[in-house]
């Protein structure tokens, strides 16, 4: 992988961590417990999918980034292919479950979250990526 | 780009370096994230002394209970379907000492809410006020899609209510003023969001959960 490819990837990591902490602290707080009069309602992330096995899909989010973040700055110390292969496979079960949160706001909703949807974007980029990588 | 400000030769300056920029990211987005107190409680929004009381407003339990809870609600809103069931538990819970009413604020963005409040009132002409606003709020999701007129048409036929009657009511002009006037009582409060709670006339932040409302409801009934 290039150089712009890898700072690419590590970006888009951090964007997607970022995203994830400002729906943790979100969750934490519960500042969107209510519909605000100005921008409509927030009910994706009060539906009951927005948590998984009991935990909420924020932390879950949170925790999967952060191992994006490490795999891609041990395989910058490493240069092992290992590494971007179990990244990889990480990425893929990410997108797969971004694939279903995607569907569940479109069809089943009928609402849709930017937030959730950014962090759909950015799992999509990094599978991307690690997919067309050489 | 970013990875190349790490140096490969010192592991220990890279993960040093990945920690401090990983601690500055999540301190800075939870000090613009975090809600504060400012936004808590909105100006105005503070108390219901001064304003008009509703006429012929719904209530549940015991109206001369210690604690008076008013909630401003929209039925489409999901936050108001979240907070149903826990305001169902936190009722049976405390029993006697808690009086609820529910005034509608039907959200102007919401195409179906005001058509919600009308049939939980065409309802309420028969007697099934809280029974139409238990099957509205749990069953958010089967008529905020499809043709809602028809899932409460359904609904009402469920309850047993006269079909016809029901039906005229959903274009009742007096209902009709009546949700206005508890819309614009909600407006005059300058509420923040849907749903917003008054403990005996003083507005409260939403808590998380059923817990946190519990807590809530023990210190304010604690303070009388």
């Amino acid at each position: 992988m290039s150089g712009f490819w890898r700072g690419t990837y590590f970006t888009l990591a951090l964007a997607g961590y970022s995203d994830a902490v400002y729906l943790s602290v979100k969750h934490l707080y519960s500042a969107d417990a209510g519909c605000l009069i100005t921008e409509g309602c927030d009910q994706v992330l009060k539906s009951e999918y927005a948590s998984f096995l009991g935990i909420p899909l924020a932390y879950m989010g949170l925790a999967y980034y952060l191992i994006v973040i490490l795999g891609a700055v041990l395989f910058e110390q490493k240069r092992d292919e290992g590494i971007l292969k179990a990244l990889f496979l990480v990425n893929l079960s990410g997108f797969a479950f971004s694939v279903w949160l995607v569907y569940l706001q479109a069809f089943v909703l009928n609402a849709f979250c930017s937030w959730c949807l950014f962090s759909a974007f950015v799992t999509t980029s990094l599978l991307a990526i690690l997919t067309f990588r050489k | 780009m970013a990875s190349s400000v790490f140096s490969k030769q010192n592991p220990a300056a890279l993960w040093g370096g990945l920690a401090a920029l990983l601690i500055v990211i999540t301190a800075s987005i939870w000090v613009i994230a975090k809600p504060s107190d400012s936004q808590a409680t909105p100006q105005g929004a503070g108390s219901m002394a001064g304003l008009a009381a509703v006429p012929t407003e719904w209530g549940l339990g015991n109206p001369n209970a210690k604690l008076r809870i008013v909630e401003y609600g929209d039925y489409q809103c999901g936050a108001c379907g979240y907070f149903h069931p826990i305001i169902k538990q936190i009722m049976e819970e405390f029993g006697d000492d808690v009086y609820f009413v529910f005034r509608h604020f039907p959200l102007p963005s919401h195409q179906f809410a005001r058509t919600a409040a009308s049939a939980a009132e065409a309802a309420g002409r028969q007697g099934k006020f809280w029974e139409m606003h238990d099957l509205i709020m749990s069953n958010q999701a089967a008529w905020t899609r499809g043709i809602p007129t028809t899932v409460f048409l359904q609904m009402a036929r469920q309850l047993g209510l006269n079909d016809i009657q029901f039906q005229q009511d959903l274009r009742n002009a007096d209902i009709a003023a009546k949700i206005d006037r508890d819309f614009n009582s909600g407006r005059q409060l300058n509420i923040p969001s849907v749903p917003a709670f008054f403990f005996n006339g003083v507005y409260v932040q939403n808590p998380a959960d059923v817990d946190g409302f519990r807590k809530l409801v023990k210190s304010e009934l604690g303070k009388l």
